[in-house]
């Protein structure tokens, strides 16, 4: 297979010249050991140079915002004004806080000009099995470092090791409602009886952490295990709420044994010791779980191979995976390879579609990051606007089970409308470097698809035609 | 930020769908059935509180309206369902309580799923029960939505509708969708071929997307008399796991909701609404007693919201299990005394015209189903 075919399957497909000639094999090695610098474009239409490091922003700063944000709107809650005035100045601590567009400004950016295109495809699996959607403004501003940090950044490691920074991270606490799960006998509740004020346990992200992140229900496990995990997870979580000292460096590692449940806990027939040192061992139990490689070997297979996928296939995945412990590396090079040999049929999600109609036809659509408050025109442009329009966005209000691997489910007529549209934006207002013609080259088209394409009355038509066949939307 | 601006960008959808296809539909049955499908699991002691039970106090010191609106010495609604509450009163609404389809592992995605399809074997089924319903009355349908709910996918291809709002775009051209169809088979070249078919009809169907305008144009639509049968209004986030609120707040603002849009979908509707009944669909109810986190967790039982002309005869119908720690289930949730399929195929019976016995066996796949429809639809 060409290299620009292996980067479509695999990857998010290359800009004009952007190729490289060493062999397929080679490059997806490359891919899983080098690491890559994010691109970046400070006015739309400018060269593609690299993302400012004033626009990457540490968890420690995320809260700081955080904090300062929701002091400034307490204050503005207070301030007698009226509503017009008061939506002017909600507005105006929403941008001078927070920095979650720019987060999508430089997802956007490194979607449709990174290097990283199978880092970014791994990313986005790993990041829709850790499914952390936005939950009102608790999170908003820690679902780029989520993506960035606790996914991306553990790609390189142990299945393990992601588990325990993806249920730890403060996006996932506050999206599945930890950051307020107490202990029934914990310090702060017995208080809380006496005061009147509300403690005590919600099981959210203990039943995912079981039923979606590792064993899933084929585990076999009951309401007892799931409150066993929960009371461990007890204490985990900033409760911003409570008027604990607000430390922005306790936000990752945030655990409060005054909240916690005392003595031992049960989960699986495994008991877990008092403290915080039980969820690292809880988690790695369940990482180790024989039925989590079952899971996700399945899983795995179905997001890059989809119907196609053989049991040869889930079976090499799983071999790869429990001879690794779990090792990522390890397991990502085998899902590749069989994903390369596995014949197409696969439909792309549509942000993967996006990307690749971008970058293989060369084209430009997202305003640069000096442009993240810019004014709508005539086209749009505006990273968060696009995902939301295309029905598939990390940073939206999401289900824990994450989006479909089914291609039925992405198979709708809106869904195709969007991409008949985006087509024909990309064509009119995004500067498509390469023609039909040249695409069509690039990526192999058959000799039926070509005349299909070559039937469109210009070559507006014979753009839409090319980016919405079947050759184009399938991998 | 404040939790109407939050509530208006949230994802709630709808789907319109049963719309008689030339060619494809027989005869055409006369009423109209809405779906409002409560994402996340609804707490029936909020909505529908039992006040005259005496453990609902000892069970729950909160998340009980202070002010309910007595609908009879033992039931009272939300305060803020008023207008189902004058539904109620003039025989156009009812609610069955403690129901719930036979699903208790209390898993969202799993409920969801059973919800939808109507099948609680664990089978990977397909098709939903109202697409299923839809084939059985002989109407296809269309959605309104970015993609197609498992609910109304049956075994004739439904379409969906959700407008676009992509500044830049233009409508596809009627003759280029035809092309790109030809380039496809299977499912994507049909869905092709039917985006070409809505663009040869240039129709103009609503551009709203809030739950309240989509209530509001989904009853517009389905007032014509060509118009779909069908409809689904999804909203989500009933999954209080936290601050649920007990006069205000989410849970409370969520039942106001419902209100509204059974409101605005009536407006819509306007003499069609004596045709139609609605009803709300949840996968599952919550925990009887509130959690550490002035929340509920995952439960079983629930409540039905119904409201519509079709029906005669208003009440809660109830076969009470009682709040005590003996009698809930697994002794934390309302027991579900009515499998609630049998309420889904109480209106399917009234709406579209089938047979108990038909809807029992094709599309429940349960041929002894209850049949409720007597309490309800006079």
């Amino acid at each position: 297979m060409s290299l620009e075919l292996a980067a479509r399957k695999l990857g998010l497909g290359f800009r004009p010249s952007k190729g490289t000639d060493v062999t397929s094999a080679a490059w997806i090695e490359s891919q899983l050991t080098e690491t890559f610098q994010d691109p970046g474009v400070a006015r739309y239409g400018e060269a593609v140079g690299t993302w400012p490091d004033d626009l990457v922003y540490s968890l420690d700063e995320r809260v700081t915002r955080f904090r300062d944000r929701r002091a400034a709107v307490k204050k503005l809650d207070k301030a007698r004004v009226d509503n017009a005035t008061r939506s002017r100045r909600m507005n105006d601590i929403w941008s001078e806080y927070t920095v979650f567009k720019q987060d999508l400004h430089h997802f956007a950016a490194r979607g449709a000009y990174g290097d990283d295109q199978i880092r970014q495809r791994l990313m986005f699996f790993w990041a829709n099995h850790f499914t952390v959607g936005r939950k009102g403004d608790e999170n908003i501003e820690f679902l780029g470092h989520y993506l960035d940090v606790a996914i991306y950044g553990a790609l390189d490691g142990s299945f393990a090791d992601m588990l325990y920074g993806a249920t730890t991270h403060p996006a996932m606490l506050s999206y599945l409602d930890n950051n307020v799960n107490v202990g029934e006998r914990s310090k702060y509740a017995a208080r809380c009886r006496r005061t009147g004020c509300q403690a005590g346990s919600n099981d959210n992200l203990a039943r995912e952490l079981m039923e979606l992140h590792t064993v899933s229900p084929a585990r076999g496990y009951t309401e007892d295990d799931i409150r066993g995990a929960a009371d461990i997870l007890t204490g985990w979580g900033y409760p911003y709420a409570d008027g604990l000292p607000f430390e922005p460096k306790d936000f990752w590692t945030a655990f409060f044994s005054s909240r916690a449940e005392p003595g031992t806990k049960t989960v699986l027939g495994v008991e877990y010791p008092a403290g915080d040192k039980a969820l690292r061992m809880l988690t790695d139990t369940l990482a180790a779980d024989p039925f989590t490689p079952r899971f996700l070997s399945r899983k795995l297979a179905a997001h890059f191979i989809g119907d196609a996928a053989t049991d040869d296939d889930i079976e090499a995945i799983h071999e790869a995976w429990v001879g690794s412990d779990g090792d990522l590396p390890t397991v990502h090079r085998v899902v590749l390879d069989r994903a390369l040999a596995a014949p197409p049929g696969k439909f792309l999600w549509p942000m993967v579609w996006l990307f690749q109609a971008l970058r293989v036809s060369g084209a430009h659509l997202f305003y640069g990051y000096e442009e993240i408050d810019a004014l709508h025109e005539t086209v749009q442009r505006h990273p968060d606007m696009i995902f939301e329009e295309l029905g598939f966005d990390f940073w939206a209000e999401r289900q824990p089970n994450g989006y479909s691997d089914r291609n039925e489910d992405w198979i709708s007529t809106e869904h195709m409308d969007r991409r008949v549209r985006f087509a024909a934006l990309i064509h009119r207002f995004c500067n498509p470097e390469r023609s039909v013609d040249e695409i069509m080259d690039v990526l192999d088209f058959d000799a039926a698809s070509r005349a299909l394409v070559n039937r469109g009355a210009n070559e507006r038509e014979r753009f839409v035609l090319c980016l919405c066949s079947r050759t184009f939307m399938e991998v | 930020m404040d939790r109407r601006t939050f509530l208006k960008l949230s994802s709630a959808s709808a789907v319109l769908a049963g719309f008689p296809v030339p060619g494809l539909t027989k005869t055409l049955p006369k009423g109209r059935i809405a779906v409002l499908f409560l994402e996340g699991g609804l707490d029936g002691l909020a909505a529908v509180p039992p006040i005259g039970d005496p453990m609902l106090s000892r069970m729950r010191r909160n998340l009980v309206a202070s002010k309910p609106l007595k609908v009879n010495p033992f039931f009272a609604l939300h305060p803020n369902l008023k207008v189902f509450a004058q539904l109620l009163g003039r025989n156009q609404a009812a609610v069955f309580h403690a129901t719930n389809l036979p699903y208790t592992r209390r898993s969202h995605f799993e409920g969801q799923r059973i919800a939808q399809t109507g099948d609680p074997s664990g089978a990977e089924t397909m098709t939903g029960w109202l697409g299923r319903a839809m084939d059985q009355a002989g109407i296809a349908g269309r959605a309104l939505t970015l993609d197609t709910p498992l609910l109304i996918r049956g075994t004739t291809d439904i379409d969906s509708f959700y407008p676009a709002s992509l500044l830049g775009s233009q409508d596809p051209d009627g003759a280029l969708l035809a092309l790109i169809a030809e380039g496809h088979d299977g499912l994507t070249a049909r869905t092709f071929a039917k985006l070409h078919e809505k663009a040869m009809a240039s129709e103009s169907l609503p551009r709203v997307r809030d739950p309240e305008g989509l209530a509001l144009a989904t009853g517009r639509a389905m007032r014509d008399p060509e118009g779909p049968r069908v409809t689904m209004i999804r909203i989500p986030e009933f999954d209080t796991h936290a601050n649920q609120g007990t006069d205000i707040g989410l849970h409370p603002e969520l039942i106001g909701l419902i209100d509204r849009v059974i409101a605005r979908f009536r407006e819509g509707l306007g003499p069609v609404w004596n045709e139609t009944v609605l009803l709300t669909l949840t996968e599952f109810g919550r925990t009887v007693r509130e959690n550490g986190s002035a929340g509920t967790d995952h439960g079983y039982g629930s409540a039905g919201l119904l409201a519509g002309g079709l029906i005669s005869r208003a009440g809660v119908i109830t076969n009470w299990p009682g709040l005590a720690e003996a009698d809930l289930w697994e002794g934390r949730d309302l027991l579900s005394t009515l499998d609630y399929r049998s309420v889904c195929a109480a209106c399917i019976e009234a709406a579209l015209g089938l047979d108990h016995d038909v809807i029992a066996d094709q599309v429940f796949f349960a041929p002894k189903l209850r049949r409720v429809t007597p309490y309800i639809f006079g």
